[in-house]
C-alpha cells in the first residue's frame, strides 16, 4: 500500500469555469451517443441526402452553362426543348433574385423537412442514455455532488441532443449549400440564396431545440430505459394518427403531433405557397405550366396554422420542463 | 482552513412532519470525524444537507466556512462525496469515469486524466481501470468512488459506508487509504459508518446522532476517558471465583456467555486487575482492556436518547 500512498499529490492547478464542465457533460453524452453504431449510420445517411441536395443545386447551376452536359442531354433527346432551357436560362441570369432565391427555398423546404427523418431516429436511439439511465443507475447523485447544479446537467444533456441533431441536421443543410453555391457556375448563387439558407437554420435550429427539450422530458419519465423509448416512439406514432384523423375530423387533433406543428413552422418560414406565386408569374413559359399544379388539395400550399403549432409547442416544452424538474433529483 | 470545517446553527431537516434533523448544533474542527447513529437516525441526511444534494427546512450550515445554500456549486469544488449505494455511470470506462469527474469539477482535460491515474493508483487499482465499471467487484467499486471522491483533490470527503462489501484485507486497505488522507495530507474526513470499528480506528473524534438530534460530540480520547474503565478477562477456568473476587473488591463483575469475566474497576488501567489475578493465582488467557469502549458509548447514548424520548 505505501507504493500507492505515495501517488497522491495535491493539485496545483485552477479548476476551469462553468462553461467548461457544461461541455463535459455535452461531450460524454456525445461520445457515448457515437459509441451506438445506429447512430453512426443515421449521421451518414443524413450526410449522403445533403450530398444528393447539393447535386441537385450543381444541376440547377448548369442550366447557367451553354456547353453544359444538361443541354446536351436536352438537345438528344427533344431538341425543341433546347429553346426553352435557353430562354430558362437568360431569365435565370436576369433574374437571380428570383429565381435563385425560389428555387432554392423550395429545395430546402423540401431536403430540411427530408432529413428530419434522421435526427427523429437518432432522438429515439440516444434517449434511454440521456437521461433514464443516470436516474436508474443513480449517477445523479454524482454529479449533484460535483460542481454542477441541476440546471448545468439539464443543459450539458441539452447541448448533447443539440450537437446531435446537429451533425445530422443542420450542418448537413449548411454543407449543401455551400457545396451548391461553391459549385455554381457563379458565385453570386451563395448571395442569391442566403435567405434560403437563413429559413433553413431558423427551421432547423428552432426543431432541434424543441426537439432536444421533449427527448430530455421524456427520459426523464421513466428510469427503465427501454420504457424512456417505448414512450417516445409511441408520442412519435401516436401523434401522427390523431394529425391525420385530425386532418377529416376536429382540426385541434393535428396539433398533438410535434411533427405537424413543426410542418407548420417550416410552412410560416418557407411558405412554399408564395414562393410558386412568384414563379408562376415570373418564369417565362414554365410559368403557365407551374399554374396546373392543384394547391388546394396540396397541405403544403395551405396557410400555416401558425399560433397553435407555436402554443402546443409551448405546451409541449413546459410539460417537458416540469418533468424534468419534478423527475431529475438526486434523491 | 478555517477553524471549524462544519459548523451548524439549530439545523432542521423535516420530511413532512417527520424531522430527520432536530434543530442540530455541531462546530467540527478539521480532522477526521465519525459519524455514528442506528440506520434512520439522521446521518445521511446530516451529510446531504452539509453537501446541498436536499434542502434544509430551517437553521443555518457552513461548510469551510462558506454558507451552504448561499454559495453553489463552488464549494463542492473543495468537497468529495462517496454515497452509500453503486452511482456509477453504466458503460463506462473506470478511468474514464474518474476523469470525467474531475472534469466535472473543472479540472482541465490533460489534467483530469492525469490525476484520474494518479488516483487509481493511489486507490490500488491496476489495470481493471482499463475495464467497464458493470463488470467490477463490490470492493472496486469502492475504491472507484473513493478515487473519484478525491480526484478533484478536495478540502474534505464525506465517505458513506465506504468500506460496505470489502473484504477483510480490502476493508483494511481503504481504512489505511482514507486514514493517510488526513494524516498526510490534511484532507479532513467525515466518515458515516455502521462498524463501529472502522470509526474508531480512523477517527480522532465522533459526533453521535440518533433521532435526528446530536448526542454526543467529542473526540474519542475525551469520551474514554470519562467512562469507567472495564475489561473482560479470558480464563481457562475458576470464572466464577474470578467473578466473586473481583465483586469483594466493590467492582462490578459477571460470567459472560462466551466464557469471559467481564468486570468494571473504576481504573483507567488494567493493573488492578492483574494484581487480583497474580494474588488468586490465576493465570489469565488473555485480558482486553474496555472492550467495545465506542459500542458501549453509543449503546449509552442510545438509551439516553430513547430514554428522553419516553
Amino acid at each position: 500500500m505505501s507504493l500507492y500512498r505515495s501517488a497522491y499529490q495535491h493539485w496545483q492547478g485552477r479548476y476551469l469555469g462553468i462553461w467548461y464542465r457544461r461541455g463535459a457533460i455535452a461531450m460524454n453524452g456525445i461520445r457515448s451517443a457515437w459509441d451506438n453504431k445506429w447512430t453512426r449510420n443515421m449521421v451518414l445517411g443524413a450526410w449522403m441526402l445533403s450530398i444528393v441536395q447539393a447535386a441537385i443545386l450543381f444541376g440547377i447551376g448548369q442550366l447557367l452553362v451553354e456547353d453544359s452536359v444538361i443541354y446536351t442531354l436536352v438537345e438528344q433527346f427533344q431538341p425543341q426543348l433546347q429553346t426553352l432551357a435557353k430562354g430558362l436560362m437568360s431569365w435565370i441570369v436576369a433574374h437571380p433574385e428570383i429565381s435563385v432565391s425560389s428555387t432554392y427555398s423550395f429545395l430546402f423546404y423540401f431536403f430540411s423537412g427530408w432529413l428530419k427523418f434522421f435526427p427523429l431516429i437518432i432522438i429515439t436511439l440516444i434517449i434511454p442514455a440521456l437521461i433514464s439511465r443516470d436516474l436508474s443507475s443513480k449517477a445523479i447523485i454524482v454529479y449533484s455532488s460535483k460542481a454542477v447544479s441541476r440546471f448545468d446537467y439539464f443543459l450539458g444533456k441539452f447541448m448533447t441532443v443539440f450537437a446531435m441533431l446537429s451533425f445530422a441536421w443542420l450542418l448537413p443543410v449548411c454543407s449543401a449549400w455551400l457545396l451548391g453555391g461553391l459549385l455554381a457556375p457563379d458565385w453570386s448563387f451563395l448571395w442569391h440564396s442566403r435567405m434560403a439558407l437563413v429559413k433553413s437554420m431558423t427551421f432547423i435550429g428552432f426543431s432541434s431545440a424543441f426537439l432536444s427539450l421533449i427527448a430530455m422530458g421524456v427520459s426523464a419519465i421513466s428510469i427503465k430505459e427501454k420504457s424512456a423509448t417505448v414512450i417516445w416512439v409511441v408520442m412519435w406514432v401516436l401523434g401522427n394518427v390523431a394529425s391525420n384523423i385530425g386532418r377529416h375530423t376536429e382540426p385541434w387533433l393535428r396539433h398533438l403531433s410535434f411533427n405537424y406543428n413543426l410542418e407548420q413552422l417550416s410552412l410560416k418560414l418557407f411558405h412554399p405557397k408564395t414562393e410558386l406565386e412568384q414563379l408562376q408569374d415570373n418564369i417565362p413559359v414554365i410559368g403557365n405550366l407551374l399554374r396546373g399544379i392543384p394547391t388546394h388539395n396540396m397541405p403544403m400550399f395551405q396557410e400555416p396554422q401558425f399560433n397553435g403549432a407555436m402554443l402546443t409547442c409551448g405546451i409541449m416544452a413546459f410539460l417537458a420542463i416540469l418533468i424534468l424538474h419534478l423527475r431529475v433529483k438526486p434523491e | 482552513m478555517p477553524d471549524f470545517v462544519i459548523q451548524t446553527e439549530s439545523l432542521t431537516k423535516k420530511f413532512g412532519s417527520q424531522a430527520a434533523l432536530n434543530q442540530v448544533w455541531v462546530s467540527v474542527p478539521p480532522g477526521p470525524i465519525g459519524l455514528l447513529g442506528p440506520n434512520g437516525a439522521g446521518k445521511s441526511t446530516f451529510m446531504k444537507c452539509l453537501l446541498q444534494l436536499i434542502p434544509t427546512t430551517s437553521g443555518k450550515a457552513h461548510l469551510l466556512g462558506q454558507e451552504v445554500g448561499r454559495v453553489g456549486r463552488e464549494i463542492r469544488t473543495r468537497v468529495g462525496y462517496t454515497p452509500e449505494q453503486d452511482c456509477h455511470i453504466p458503460g463506462m470506462i473506470g478511468c474514464e469515469y474518474v476523469t470525467y469527474c474531475a472534469q466535472l469539477s473543472g479540472l482541465p482535460y490533460q489534467d483530469a486524466r492525469q490525476r484520474a491515474h494518479e488516483m487509481l493508483d493511489f486507490v490500488g487499482m491496476g489495470q481493471e481501470r482499463y475495464r467497464k465499471i458493470d463488470t467490477y467487484s463490490t470492493g472496486m467499486k469502492q475504491r472507484l468512488k473513493l478515487a473519484q471522491a478525491i480526484v478533484h483533490d478536495p478540502e474534505i470527503v464525506f465517505l458513506d459506508e465506504p468500506t460496505n462489501g470489502l473484504d477483510p484485507k480490502g476493508r483494511e486497505q481503504i481504512l489505511e487509504l482514507i486514514q493517510s488522507l488526513w494524516t498526510e495530507h490534511g484532507i479532513s474526513i467525515v466518515l458515516s459508518s455502521h462498524l463501529l470499528h472502522d470509526v474508531q480506528r480512523i477517527c480522532d473524534q465522533i459526533i453521535i446522532i440518533a433521532l435526528g438530534k446530536v448526542l454526543v460530540h467529542d473526540t474519542i480520547a475525551n469520551l474514554t476517558s470519562q467512562r469507567k474503565g472495564a475489561a473482560e478477562v479470558v480464563v481457562a477456568k475458576d470464572q466464577e471465583r474470578l467473578s466473586a473476587l473481583f465483586r469483594q473488591q466493590g467492582w462490578e463483575s459477571e460470567c459472560l456467555p462466551n466464557g469471559h469475566v467481564k468486570v468494571e474497576h473504576a481504573s483507567m488501567n488494567i493493573n488492578p486487575i492483574l494484581k487480583v489475578l497474580h494474588e488468586a493465582d490465576i493465570t489469565p488467557i488473555e485480558v482486553l482492556p474496555s472492550p467495545n469502549a465506542l459500542e458501549e458509548l453509543f449503546v449509552q447514548a442510545l438509551n439516553t436518547a430513547h430514554e428522553s424520548v419516553s
